[in-house]
């Protein structure tokens, strides 16, 4: 299961924000937008239709799933949110773990460098 | 909601027809929501910030319809990477598809063109321009399918178009003036129609192969295109010579009809053998 994980790796970054967005709770598209942003530092300013292909595709690969909040929306019908599946939430992890092996390797040789 | 809120939120309505229909039906509403609480929060910052929202979304609306209609019509995951660097099919099939169909449409464009001038409804000036211009999309299309083919859509794309241009201008305004210029004899006017499509064609070949692979492909594809543009034009002009002493002075329409028709299979012909020549090749790993 984890080399299948593996060869979905590398995340793009938009998709690896998205999903990092859903990570402590579900959200709803608007919610997922602003939230990429501050998790960006503003570097990263999703379309709606870039945005929406991204829920999309993740929907269609089983990483996240759609469910009806309680809330209604502006037209009167439940709100729809978005939260992380086991494996979209293994993805995450995985794709951290990357992140986080590769930071350690940059770190230790530029502290080499730098000594 | 203010008027330019509520005017962008209307447009943007109108622009999500765009959409393929499932993709619309699935995502339809919550995409006018979030526009809508986009905008509004936009609208609160300031002018500027509304433009920014509005511009966000037309800049990104075009590779989002060609993602989600790509994603729609082949039923896979489609990015712009995985459209631009992967190979899909048969170089030769789609070489000949995309080249046939760029002639066609080259010729019908032309054939109008030539209506356009002769009733003095364009100047020479923009007619000029816009063969220029039809021969840089002809190129393209063609570069495209071959890229497509060959995963080499973003090299092949424009070399198309530039090679298109640089093969087509320069040896068509040679001929003109050769035409003008020569002896009249039909034997000399046809070879040198032939021989200056030929060169047009290797010049058209040795872009996209020289573009795409360097040196490496740079003689089979202006071999290729050569061969097939001369056939091409000599065949063209036989087809030329025939309708004539057959049926006489024939209607711009039926004429413009054969030559259309022609040039889609000359097309084929000539983007087969250039998707042959531009063919991916196994590498041999000892």
């Amino acid at each position: 299961m984890i080399s299948d994980i593996q060869t979905l790796l590398p995340l793009t970054e938009a998709t690896f924000f998205v999903l990092l967005s859903l990570a402590p709770a579900p959200r709803h598209g608007y919610a997922i937008m602003k939230d990429v942003q501050g998790l960006s530092a503003g570097r990263i300013v999703l379309s709606t239709g870039t945005l929406y292909g991204i829920l999309k595709r993740l929907l269609e690969q089983g990483w996240i799933e759609r469910l009806e909040s309680d809330q209604p929306d502006e037209t009167g019908r439940p709100r729809k949110e978005y939260q992380l599946t086991a494996l979209g939430r293994q993805i995450l992890t995985a794709e951290l773990d990357r992140l986080q092996t590769l930071v350690t390797a940059a770190q230790q040789r530029m502290a080499g460098v730098e000594a | 909601m203010n008027r330019a809120a509520f005017l962008a939120s209307q447009a943007y309505a109108a622009l999500l027809r765009l959409y393929p229909p499932s993709f619309r039906h699935e995502f339809g509403d919550e995409l006018q929501i979030v526009f809508a609480a986009a905008v509004a929060d936009a609208t609160a910052q300031g002018r500027l910030a509304f433009a920014m929202t509005c511009g966000r979304e037309l800049r990104d609306l075009a590779p989002a319809l060609v993602r989600e209609y790509a994603a729609h019509w082949f039923r896979k995951d489609v990015t712009m990477q995985t459209l631009t660097a992967k190979s899909h099919g048969n170089p030769v099939l789609w070489g000949a598809l995309g080249l046939g169909l760029a002639m066609g449409l080259k010729y019908v464009a032309t054939t109008w063109l030539s209506w356009s001038t002769r009733g003095g409804v364009l100047s020479p000036l923009l007619t000029a321009t816009l063969t220029l211009l039809l021969y840089a999309l002809t190129g393209a299309l063609a570069g495209l399918s071959l890229g497509w083919a060959t995963g080499k859509a973003r090299a092949l794309a424009p070399a198309g178009a530039l090679g298109f241009v640089l093969a087509l201008g320069v040896s068509r305004g040679t001929y003109t003036a050769l035409a003008a210029w020569a002896p009249t004899a039909d034997w000399i006017i046809l070879l040198a129609a032939v021989f200056i499509s030929a060169l047009c064609g290797a010049v058209f070949g040795a872009v996209l192969g020289g573009i795409g692979w360097g040196r490496e492909r740079l003689g089979w594809a202006a071999l290729a295109g050569g061969v097939t543009f001369g056939i091409g034009e000599l065949s063209g002009r036989l087809l030329q010579s025939w309708i004539f002493v057959r049926f006489g002075q024939q209607t711009p329409w039926s004429t413009g009809l054969a030559f259309t028709l022609f040039g889609v299979m000359s097309g084929a012909l000539a983007g087969a053998a250039l998707g042959w020549a531009l063919r991916p090749r196994r590498v041999a790993i000892s």
